[in-house]
């Protein structure tokens, strides 16, 4: 009779708290009074822009160049090829390797994307000759061709594939504002005017090829530079004479957004990628090696 | 040993007494099970649940989700009490007929739709994560990323408000989409507002995300001005001036050639299929849809998610101490964040174009449409810009589809097939 007792109590514990607790995820709940406030603010049409008195921006007092390195700090890591699911006989001609991570023999390391990150800033003059060129993608040996394309909004993408028939590709990028997904028959060609800047470089894939992956940079100006397969960079003609703050970004970054974290005191580098400088005209200025250290960085 | 001695004599009397109270057994019995019955009260209105996963992978602080609900909570209100600005171009009282509790007004209209129909599926958030969702296969569309398969406009363009109704009229065949024909037509509109309405929702979260990640310092406030959130080269004006436009996105059926529908129109259409047009990559030489698997754009966020996250535990023991404190708590909330707010990757096979079952119809036009602009999240390529097919071309792929299921290949279900015994046939 204890018995039952106890196992009476303890079955009307046990289906109380089971009942009740019911795992929530912890997701923050909102201020009722901070949104209704917000609610406010928005529907008051137009009054909002009387605050935003424009700041006349400072002019660049001249032009110079920013160059540098990413090295790798810490052990170069193995290069492994990617396994060939489809199409072997053309595209397991050669072993592909696998890019999300590359370094060289001196440690530089290759598609870190570094540009300005004022959406709004001062362009050379020099640079309107190149506002129309056109950009390739090539699809080739069954991998992209650069892996990072950096263009600018405005100018035209030229997809190819290079691979001989039976090669098919299909090139998905997955642009924020113009995504396109379109299959390039072997020894074809696209070409897609890109008009609308992106936030952030694009993840480019091949569906039929699935090991295939690059980037895209569509960027609103013309200082973006991905740096080599030595590490280098240069970004030629930034303003001069007023502070331009820059990002680095590396697709294999674990940094919020993928940002390059760097060992550079000298250069206030932030833990989000983003450092300021500010160049006298017709300088060179050098940042040398920026160690880039070797935990921050995880391959796909 | 007094103590202990009164103790036991108060317990010799219970279990005397008890044999003769069977009604408390009884009784005891009961409230077990009653209590869970009881139990809890009433529970919390429900709410919308935050894109945990997309906040955990761009490391948003807890002070920047709270900013974040807060903005979410003035634009769009509560699953209760929901609310668009004038600029996301919906009507509200449609989205009003469509949220909240389930009842009949007194003149009988039905409010509180999306609860009855369709939240046990997609979710009160529109993430596609109602309790169900687990169970089906495909998995129920998650809304938060406006990215819809079945419509009639180009790849980057949101459907129309005609597209969202026919796939709300007539179901999705081959999946547990159900048709909700038998609901009135302004039951149906209210959803399909109701739908839009979470896409727009799950949108700006998003943008918020992106934009918090990339201009917002830890120290500083998520900014709340129009010109930001709302203005038309804001966030929102951005999102919702392209829903507003995806009737001007329609794609272009041109008049198909004058042997559709022929022998020879077929024959090219599988021609093109094979070479050019590049379906057989995925679709397959015997368009079995066994030439590729993929994972469409909803499963592959999570499945990268989810490799990058092994990845990053793996790294975790090589890190120096100042920075592995800082990356064990971030890979802890995605750990987290995938755990609670994600199912498991699915992949999905290109369709077997044998069965005759279209998803989003069978209809020549929209077979055309899927042709030309592909589908949108599925990862299925167009060919409406590869070089060197023409439109023509297009409508011979077309007419071969539509033919694939006819063929002698595709008929299984013969006289004689039926004869053999079930398990020799499976």
């Amino acid at each position: 009779m204890v018995r039952l007792i106890l196992f009476s109590a303890a079955t009307f514990v046990i289906t109380a708290l089971a009942g009740c607790a019911r795992p929530v995820a912890a997701d923050p709940m909102p201020d009722s009074k901070a949104a209704a406030q917000i609610r406010e603010s928005l529907m008051a049409k137009a009054a909002s822009s009387a605050g935003g008195e424009t700041k006349a921006a400072a002019k660049a007092t001249g032009w110079g160049t920013l160059k540098g390195r990413f090295v790798l700090d810490g052990p170069r890591p193995e290069q492994k090829t990617l396994t060939v699911s489809k199409d072997a006989e053309v595209c397991g001609k050669h072993p592909i390797p696998n890019e999300s991570i590359v370094v060289d023999s001196g440690g530089g390391l290759a598609n870190v994307v570094i540009f300005a990150r004022d959406r709004k800033i001062e362009v050379n003059p020099g640079y309107a000759e190149s506002a129309n060129a056109k950009v390739t993608l090539d699809n080739h040996d069954c991998h992209f061709e650069p892996h990072v394309v950096a263009m600018r909004a405005g100018q035209t993408l030229i997809v190819k594939n290079s691979d001989p028939q039976p090669v098919s590709h299909n090139t998905n990028a997955g642009l924020q504002n113009a995504p396109f997904n379109v299959v390039i028959s072997p020894n074809t060609q696209i070409e897609k005017k890109i008009d609308s800047p992106e936030a952030s470089p694009a993840v480019v894939t091949c569906n039929i090829h699935p090991w295939m992956k690059g980037y895209l940079v569509v960027s609103p100006h013309p200082y973006v530079s991905v740096s080599a397969k030595d590490g280098t960079f240069e970004i030629k003609n930034l303003p001069a004479g007023i502070p331009v703050e820059l990002q680095a970004w590396h697709e294999a970054s674990t940094g919020s957004g993928n940002a390059v974290s760097a060992k550079r005191d000298d250069l206030k580098w932030q833990p989000n990628g983003r450092f300021v400088v500010t160049l006298e005209p017709d300088q060179t200025l050098d940042l040398k090696d920026i160690k880039v250290p070797g935990g921050s960085l995880a391959a796909q | 040993v007094k103590n202990l001695k009164s103790k036991n004599t108060k317990y010799i009397v219970m279990v005397r007494l008890l044999p003769h109270t069977y009604s408390l057994r009884l009784t005891i019995l009961l409230a077990a099970a009653l209590a869970p019955l009881v139990g809890c009260g009433t529970s919390p209105p429900p709410r919308f649940h935050s894109n945990l996963v997309q906040m955990a992978a761009n490391n948003i602080s807890l002070k920047h989700q709270r900013q974040i609900a807060d903005i979410l909570d003035a634009m769009f209100g509560t699953p209760d009490d929901p609310f668009v600005l004038p600029e996301a171009g919906l009507d509200l009282q449609k989205i009003q007929m469509a949220a909240g509790p389930t009842w009949s007004d007194p003149h009988g209209v039905k409010r509180g739709l999306f609860r009855v129909h369709c939240v046990h599926c997609h979710g009160i958030t529109g993430d596609g994560m109602g309790p169900t969702a687990l169970f089906l296969k495909p998995y129920p569309r998650d809304y938060r990323q406006g990215l819809y398969k079945f419509k009639s406009t180009l790849s980057n363009a949101p459907p129309t408000h005609d597209d969202l109704m026919h796939t709300l009229s007539d179901g999705i065949p081959g999946t547990n989409m159900p048709t909700f024909k038998l609901l009135s037509q302004a039951e149906r509109e209210a959803l399909v507002e109701y739908v839009r309405y979470l896409s727009l929702r799950g949108q700006m979260e998003l943008a918020l995300i992106s934009y918090v990640s990339r201009e917002v310092d830890e120290d500083q406030d998520v900014p709340r001005t129009r010109e930001i959130l709302v203005d038309e080269s804001g966030m929102f004006g951005d999102i919702a001036g392209k829903w507003k436009g995806a009737d001007s996105q329609l794609i272009q059926v041109p008049p198909p050639p004058a042997d559709f529908g022929t022998t020879a129109s077929i024959d090219l259409g599988r021609k093109v299929f094979l070479d050019k047009g590049g379906c057989v990559k995925c679709h397959g030489p015997t368009e079995l849809g066994d030439g590729q698997v993929v994972l469409d754009d909803w499963n592959k966020a999570i499945d990268d998610l989810t490799k990058s996250l092994a990845n990053r535990e793996a790294k975790l023991s090589d890190m120096k101490d100042d920075t592995r404190a800082e990356e064990t708590r971030k890979v802890h909330n995605l750990a987290y964040a995938l755990a609670v707010d994600s199912l498991p990757p699915r992949e999905s096979q290109p369709r077997n174009l044998r069965q005759g079952i279209f998803r989003g119809g069978r209809q020549p036009y929209v077979l055309f449409y899927r042709v030309s602009n592909g589908i949108t999240g599925a990862n299925m390529p167009g060919i409406a810009t590869t070089q060197g097919i023409t439109p023509d071309d297009m409508w011979h792929v077309v007419d071969f589809v539509l033919d694939l299921p006819y063929e002698p290949g595709s008929q299984y279900h013969t006289d004689s097939h039926m004869q053999t015994a079930p398990r020799e046939r499976l």
